[in-house]
């Protein structure tokens, strides 16, 4: 999502979704839906479906997603990503994308010596702006940029990975 | 430190302008409903001051809660085995692994198939939804303060997307020494940088322990040797040796033990503490 948005617009979009939810969800509602529309280059985002799904497997794991309703009561950090997966297929190309990008962040940027490695490289699709993906510290994007790049312009160029990418970042500002 | 479900909040200071982060989570369990509600307010918290890492948690914060020394030297030692590999996406599994070989039983809803097992973000739920079970096993959480190491053998969680982790599955790890370092399936820097926050903390604690029962004033438990003025009468302290209270001493009337610190370590006049 485009973080330069004005703050009216934001909560515009959030109100819409929250209401969505809300008769979806029927017995739950969230007035702080992290569903974020999005537009422009990356086209429009998957609509959003209530009902979390299995998602791809986590070292050799089935994950079922922990809904956002069970998480409120226990892990209040964790709802917003929650509902993230919810509002953007848990399943799916989407999340496969992340799940890939995730996977080469994981393998090649975790090291202290990703961290202290000061080497630069251009890739559109890692940043701050808008259709970019950003793990929010600077010496991860900054690996992202040297080694992930193809899986990084594969999500950005996903309008669902996108989202979903954005939207558990915005979650991290949020918190 | 204290026992706690949260966890430090933090935000970008480039991301001020956005008015979604909510201000608080209140869950009421309905009949068949569930209601969830944020508000979005301001953040009035300005982090920008918060640097790296620059205290530890005090033996005694640490007893208060139960601290188990030796489980936590276990933990540490299992971690360190991986110490030189690379990671291999398999962090969860790995801590699961160093809980094993550091004599736990590792709870089935945690363990290989269980409803908890497959993300890293998900200990932290299964454990506060399961306190007496997160006991049983030998842990309990604590809330670190900003500038706060994660103590020895600790398991510490990242949630989803935190500090540059995996947006998908978070990330976990065992803490190898006094907060530096920790270890899942490869080792690394604990990561405290201001944008990172404060993951979740849970430390091995003794087995029976309850929580904050090692917290009782005058206690020596945690304590190096040495005098402490008294938490209950502040014209007393009390002298430690061995963890366990080994003499006394009161000030003159109307005058105060002095002390430093919040260890409440007695300033010595000779061979007593000094009154004032």
């Amino acid at each position: 999502m485009p973080m330069n948005q004005p703050a009216s617009i934001l909560r515009m979009k959030r109100a819409l979704v929250a209401a969505s939810l809300a008769a979806a969800l029927a017995a739950a509602a969230f007035a702080c839906s992290s569903a974020e529309p999005t537009g422009g280059a990356l086209g429009a985002a998957p609509a959003p479906t209530a009902s979390p799904t299995s998602t791809v497997p986590n070292e050799g794991e089935p994950v079922i997603p922990i809904s956002p309703e069970e998480q409120a009561p226990y892990n209040a950090d964790e709802v917003c990503a929650s509902q993230c997966a919810v509002d953007f297929a848990a399943t799916g190309p989407a999340a496969q994308l992340l799940q890939d990008l995730d996977d080469c962040n994981v393998e090649q940027c975790y090291g202290d010596e990703a961290d202290d490695d000061p080497t630069t490289k251009a890739c559109a699709a890692i940043g701050a702006g808008a259709g970019q993906i950003t793990y929010g510290l600077v010496e991860r994007d900054r690996c992202l940029s040297r080694s992930c790049c193809a899986q990084a312009q594969a999500c950005a160029g996903n309008a669902g990975c996108s989202a979903l990418a954005s939207c558990i970042e915005r979650c991290q500002v949020r918190n | 430190m204290a026992l706690a479900p949260g966890k430090a909040k933090r935000f970008y200071d480039d991301m001020r302008d956005v008015p979604l982060r909510p201000a608080g989570v209140v869950a009421t369990l309905l009949v068949g409903a569930t209601l969830v509600a944020c508000a979005a307010a301001p953040d009035a918290r300005d982090l920008s001051v918060v640097g790296e890492v620059s205290a530890d948690l005090t033996p005694a914060e640490l007893a208060c809660e139960g601290y188990d020394s030796t489980a936590a030297g276990r933990m540490a030692a299992a971690g360190a085995k991986r110490d030189g590999q690379r990671s291999q996406k398999r962090c969860y599994s790995y801590v699961k692994k160093h809980l094993a070989g550091a004599g736990y039983d590792v709870p089935a809803d945690v363990a290989s198939g269980g409803r908890y097992a497959g993300s890293a973000y998900m200990f932290t739920t299964w454990a506060r939804k399961n306190p007496a079970a997160l006991r049983r096993l030998g842990f309990a959480e604590v809330k670190l303060k900003l500038g706060e190491a994660p103590p020895k053998g600790a398991i510490i969680v990242w949630g989803r997307g935190e500090c540059g982790y995996s947006k998908s599955h978070g990330h976990i790890e065992v803490v190898i020494d006094d907060g530096g370092r920790a270890c899942s399936d490869f080792c690394g820097r604990v990561k405290t940088s201001r944008k990172c926050g404060i993951p979740d903390v849970f430390i091995p604690v003794r087995a029976g322990s309850e929580p904050g029962s090692g917290c009782s004033k005058d206690s020596c438990a945690g304590r190096a040797d040495g005098w402490y003025c008294s938490e209950i009468k502040d014209f007393s302290a009390f002298s430690c040796k061995d963890q366990n209270i080994s003499g006394g001493y009161q000030c003159a009337t109307g005058k105060k033990c002095v002390f430093s610190g919040q260890s409440r370590q007695a300033t010595l006049q000779g061979a007593v503490p000094q009154c004032r």
